[in-house]
C-alpha cells in the first residue's frame, strides 16, 4: 500500500512541477504580448500593468512548483533529499512572499495599473512616468 | 525528449524577451521627449522576464550548489527590481 502511494505521488510530482513551469511560460508569453501591443500603440497597457501580470503568474506557478516540493517530501527516503527539497522549498516561499509583496505595493500606489485591459491609469509609477510622452492616435 | 531537455529552451525563451524588451527601452529613450526614466521602467520589466526565467529553470535543477546559484540570481534580480523601483519613485517625487 505504502509502495503504491510513492509510486503514485512519484508520477504526481512532475506533472505539478511542470504545470508550475507552464503557468510561468504563459505569464511570459502573455506579459509579451501586452508589452509588444503596447510598445505598438494597439492597446495602452502601462509596464507596471505588464509587470504586475507577469508577477501573478510567478506567484501562481511558484506556488504550483512549492506543492511539488511539499508531495516531494512525503515520498523522500534519505534526510539528504528531505534536507534539499526544504532548501529549494524555502527559497521559493521567499520568492513567493516577496512577489506577493511586490504586488500588494503596486495595486496599492496605483489600484488602475492592476488592469491589464489597459484602463485610465490614475496613479502608479508608469503611469506618472508615461504622461510627458503621451501622444494622440495618428501623431508622430 | 526529458522533461529537463525540453525546460531549456523553453527558459531560453524570456532571456530572449527581456533582453529585447531592455534593448528597446534603452532605443526608445533616444527619441525626443525620453528620459532615463523611460529606459528604467523597461529594465525593470526585462529584469522580471529574467525573473521568471531563473524560476521555469529552477524546476529542473537537482544539486543543491546549482539550486544555491540559481537561487542567488533571483535575489539578485529581486533586489534589483526593488532597488529600480525605488529610485524610480523618488524620480517621480523629485525628492
Amino acid at each position: 500500500m505504502e509502495e503504491a502511494i510513492r509510486d503514485a505521488v512519484g508520477y504526481v510530482i512532475p506533472v505539478v512541477e511542470a504545470t508550475g513551469a507552464i503557468v510561468i511560460a504563459a505569464g511570459v508569453i502573455v506579459s509579451f504580448v501586452l508589452w509588444v501591443l503596447s510598445e505598438l500603440r494597439l492597446r495602452t497597457v502601462s509596464y507596471e500593468a505588464i509587470r504586475l501580470t507577469l508577477g501573478r503568474f510567478l506567484a501562481l506557478g511558484l506556488e504550483f512548483q512549492l506543492g511539488a516540493d511539499i508531495l516531494g517530501t512525503a515520498v523522500s527516503p534519505s534526510w539528504s533529499e528531505i534536507g534539499k527539497l526544504g532548501a529549494i522549498a524555502g527559497i521559493r516561499t521567499v520568492l513567493n512572499y516577496f512577489l506577493a509583496q511586490d504586488l500588494k505595493r503596486a495595486g496599492a500606489t496605483g489600484p488602475d495599473d492592476n488592469r491589464p485591459d489597459g484602463g485610465p491609469a490614475k496613479g502608479g509609477i508608469a503611469a506618472l512616468l508615461r504622461q510627458p510622452v503621451a501622444r494622440s492616435p495618428g501623431a508622430g | 525528449m526529458t522533461a529537463v531537455e525540453l525546460i531549456g529552451p523553453v527558459a531560453a525563451a524570456p532571456t530572449a524577451m527581456a533582453a529585447l524588451v531592455v534593448a528597446v527601452g534603452f532605443l526608445r529613450t533616444l527619441l525626443p521627449g525620453r528620459d532615463a526614466a523611460t529606459s528604467a521602467d523597461t529594465l525593470g520589466l526585462g529584469l522580471e522576464l529574467l525573473l521568471a526565467a531563473g524560476l521555469i529553470r529552477l524546476a529542473t535543477v537537482d544539486s543543491l550548489a546549482a539550486l544555491g546559484a540559481v537561487a542567488a540570481v533571483l535575489i539578485v534580480r529581486s533586489v534589483a527590481v526593488a532597488g529600480l523601483r525605488h529610485a524610480l519613485r523618488r524620480i517621480v517625487d523629485g525628492t
